[in-house]
């Protein structure tokens, strides 16, 4: 998160100023509207884990989900209910399913929503409601869970928040056919969003980068608690162990120093990902170390679907234009070069223009639609240019006053300064007489 | 948050170049109405007010789960955050973030197994072990059976208490009961289970741990990470007696391997021997041949379900 400026701090300013001021770093770190392309990559890729697991799921569903399952109904209910002293809100209505046609008819659902929502379609219900039906599962598979079953889960949530079925998706595909009814409908808006950059986008994404932070650090910080992380033998335990290994890594017991330095790597690492994840310099360094992580576990440590999860989650800090067309990367350049040149004339004088094409009765929908969404954009950076100019004078204003005082101040030392040599003169003088 | 909007200058423009994420582009949330008026800007105001509002009490319900699972002890969490996260806590658990997210932590440890041993019409047995990578396919089903016999592992709580303990500190008895009872539930619902997929037969289960070798040892001799001398059956007995196997054990028990016989040793097999391992399934009588609890495993298959305490 971007803070206060380095001005912070400075004797002269009051405590308003800096609560301002990082109140506006709060508004600008949420609140920056920004585009859903990588929630959008995002969505296909987490759709399909999520399906995945779904999918493996039903190749033995009766033994995780019933009466006769692993955890019983009973049993998953009263580990939530308080039976045995713990009383949760991880309530499930899969605890009362005791008859398998049932069970299968609602994985079924489950199945087509899950792959509704990979391919986008109806993408403002379908992640919702595939959200809600893992949380049932999930809290039906009490017992049965991992890491894998987290990261999606949490992704998915966040997606849930946003228009990531706006682009390569089969609601980008209907709204292209339906501009009309988008055009003149804000329930059609609502469902068949379009990728301009919005501020629900940039929460969901900031969400998920603050909740990986957070991972990473109690990932960390758990580590630190205990020994081999710190003695260098813990990757050794890792690829050792067993039911977890799925490549033979032994043969790395003949290089100790190698395994040390990848237990204590990947210890600082977790802790100092939230801190270092951030600026842009260390920003690739920590995102690769991430992939080489999680390809490891995913490779060697038989969690393939933990390990891509995870790489597929880091990817919400990719920057958006990644997966931008070349034109719309242009577009966004030419608004951005708009906004930096801080010409207002010319941006009203854009605006008006606009506004006035709109006003042509001939126009297609499409036509009208595309128009009317540039007006929007222009409209939107004038007023950041206009605002911009605002506390520009306000700090040429602040910044004057400052230098004024200065001045007062660089008079009132001459005029000490002088008056003691004068004194000092003055002294000397009647030294000299007597 | 307008006001502060308003305040935006190069130097913090510099900044957010410099922080991190999605490129900011045109806001069209600022761009309807005239722009000069900032009574426009009072409903984004408000809803940015009420979403900063909701997106804190998020970022509380993540951040306080993992802390409360740091600051846990045998006393409860500290209390400080035991009283931070109550606020919290339905919303996390709702949405499974209830996590400590200790992966492989504080160390990696050694893996637990469950042996499950069903007897046959003609009282030969047939031994299964889970996980199996064998048995389940893909990882993904294999790992959730992985994860089930953790969690026995996790849940279990030894027998007890000892009858003094309920004059001298009855809660902590009765928090004991509670946990044995809970851990008797849960091994009896993976009993039932097994049972039903074994048509309806004779099923017990007990725990084995699969340790691991240190770096050392194994430098110095290497040795098969599925060697039967890493695999120990996890005994089910009090805490509190002196004895190494009290008897009777009643719990946790399996009917002692037979000596003789032939084992193909997929899991799947009958067997009546401690020979013919796979080493997919090394545990599968090694533990019982070199363990106390074979001897103590002569007992009945536990089949009653034990009542929940309260």
């Amino acid at each position: 998160m971007s803070g206060p400026s380095a001005t912070a701090g400075s004797t002269d300013e009051t405590f308003g100023d800096a609560l301002g001021r990082w109140a506006e770093a709060w508004d600008r770190f949420w609140f920056t509207p920004t585009r859903p392309h990588t929630l959008c990559v995002l969505r296909i890729l987490t759709g399909a884990m999520l399906l995945y697991c779904h999918v493996v799921l039903a190749s033995d569903l009766l033994a995780f989900v019933g009466p006769d399952a692993w955890m019983s109904n009973d049993m998953a209910r009263q580990l939530h209910d308080g039976a045995f002293g713990t009383s949760d809100w991880a309530r499930s209505y899969l605890w009362y399913f005791d008859s398998p046609t049932v069970i299968w008819l609602h994985h079924g659902v489950t199945l087509l929503v899950t792959a509704m929502y990979m391919i986008g379609l109806g993408t403002r219900i379908t992640i919702p409601l595939a959200l809600f039906l893992q949380l049932m599962y999930l809290h039906r598979l009490t017992g049965a869970l991992f890491g894998l079953d987290q990261i999606v889960t949490y992704t998915t949530m966040y997606l849930a928040l946003t228009p990531c079925g706006s682009r390569f998706s089969i609601d980008a595909l209907i709204r292209k056919r339906w501009l009309d009814k988008c055009a003149t409908s804000a329930f059609w808006r609502f469902m068949l969003p379009d990728d301009s950059p919005s501020v629900a986008a940039n929460i969901g994404t900031r969400l998920l980068q603050l909740h990986l932070c957070v991972i990473y650090l109690f990932g960390g910080l758990s580590k630190a608690r205990g020994e081999t992380w710190w003695n260098g033998t813990a990757v050794w335990y890792a690829v050792s162990n067993y039911e977890y290994q799925s490549m033979d890594m032994t043969w790395m017991s003949r290089y100790p120093a190698i395994i040390s330095a990848l237990s204590n790597a990947t210890l600082f690492w977790e802790v100092f990902y939230c801190a270092l994840v951030w600026p842009r310099v260390t920003r690739p360094f920590v995102l690769a170390v991430a992939v080489g992580v999680h390809a490891s576990i995913a490779l060697f440590l038989g969690m393939i679907t933990f390990g891509s999860m995870m790489i597929i989650a880091n990817g919400i800090f990719l920057s958006p234009r990644l997966f931008q067309s070349k034109a719309q990367r242009q577009a966004d350049d030419e608004t951005a070069a708009l906004i930096e040149n801080d010409e207002v004339a010319d941006v009203e004088a854009a605006e008006q223009e606009l506004t006035q094409q709109l006003q042509n009765p001939d126009l297609s929908a499409s036509e009208r639609a595309r128009l009317k969404e540039k007006r929007d954009k222009i409209r939107a950076a004038a007023a950041r240019v206009k605002r911009r100019y605002r506390a520009l004078k306000k700090r040429e204003e602040k910044y004057e006053a400052r230098v004024k005082k200065l001045r007062e101040r660089e008079a009132k030392i001459k005029t000490i300064v002088q008056k003691r040599r004068e004194r000092k003169s003055h002294d000397d003088g009647d030294s000299t007489i007597e | 948050m307008i006001r502060m909007s308003k305040r935006r200058s190069p130097s913090n423009r510099t900044q957010r170049d410099a922080s991190s994420g999605p490129e900011p582009l045109a806001g069209h949330d600022e761009a309807d109405g005239p722009l000069d008026q900032p009574a426009d800007e009072a409903a984004p105001r408000r809803w940015k007010l009420i979403a900063s509002g909701l997106i804190l009490f998020h970022l509380l319900a993540v951040v306080l789960p993992p802390l409360a699972f740091q600051t846990f002890s045998l006393d409860g969490p500290s209390p400080l955050v035991g009283t931070l996260i109550r606020p919290f806590a339905g919303y996390g658990q709702f949405l499974h973030m209830d996590r400590g997210y200790a992966f492989f932590a504080p160390d990696p440890g050694p893996s637990h197994l469950i042996q499950a041993a069903s007897t046959n019409a003609d009282g030969t047995l047939t031994e299964r072990m889970y996980p199996d990578r064998n048995d389940q396919w893909p990882r993904l089903l294999y790992h959730r059976h992985f994860m089930l016999a953790e969690f026995l592992n996790d849940s279990y709580w030894p027998p007890g208490p000892p009858n003094e303990m309920f004059e001298s500190d009855r809660p902590a008895a009765e928090l004991w009961q509670q946990r044995r009872g809970r851990y008797e539930w849960i091994r009896q619902s993976m009993v039932d289970h097994l049972k039903s997929v074994n048509e309806g037969r004779e099923v017990a289960i007990r725990r084995l741990e699969h340790g691991l070798p240190g770096l050392q040892e194994y430098t110095e001799e290497p040795i098969a990470l599925d060697d039967p001398r890493l695999y120990n059956v996890l005994l089910d007995q009090p805490i509190f007696s002196d004895e190494i196997a009290p008897a009777p054990v009643t719990t946790e028990v399996i009917p002692a391997p037979e000596v003789n016989g032939g084992a193909d040793g997929d899991g799947d097999a009958t067997s009546n021997s401690l020979e013919g391992q796979s080493p997919d399934s090394p545990a599968s009588d090694s533990p019982a041949s070199d363990s106390p609890a074979s001897d103590a495993a002569s007992t009945e298959p536990t089949t009653t379900k034990p009542e929940p305490q309260s």
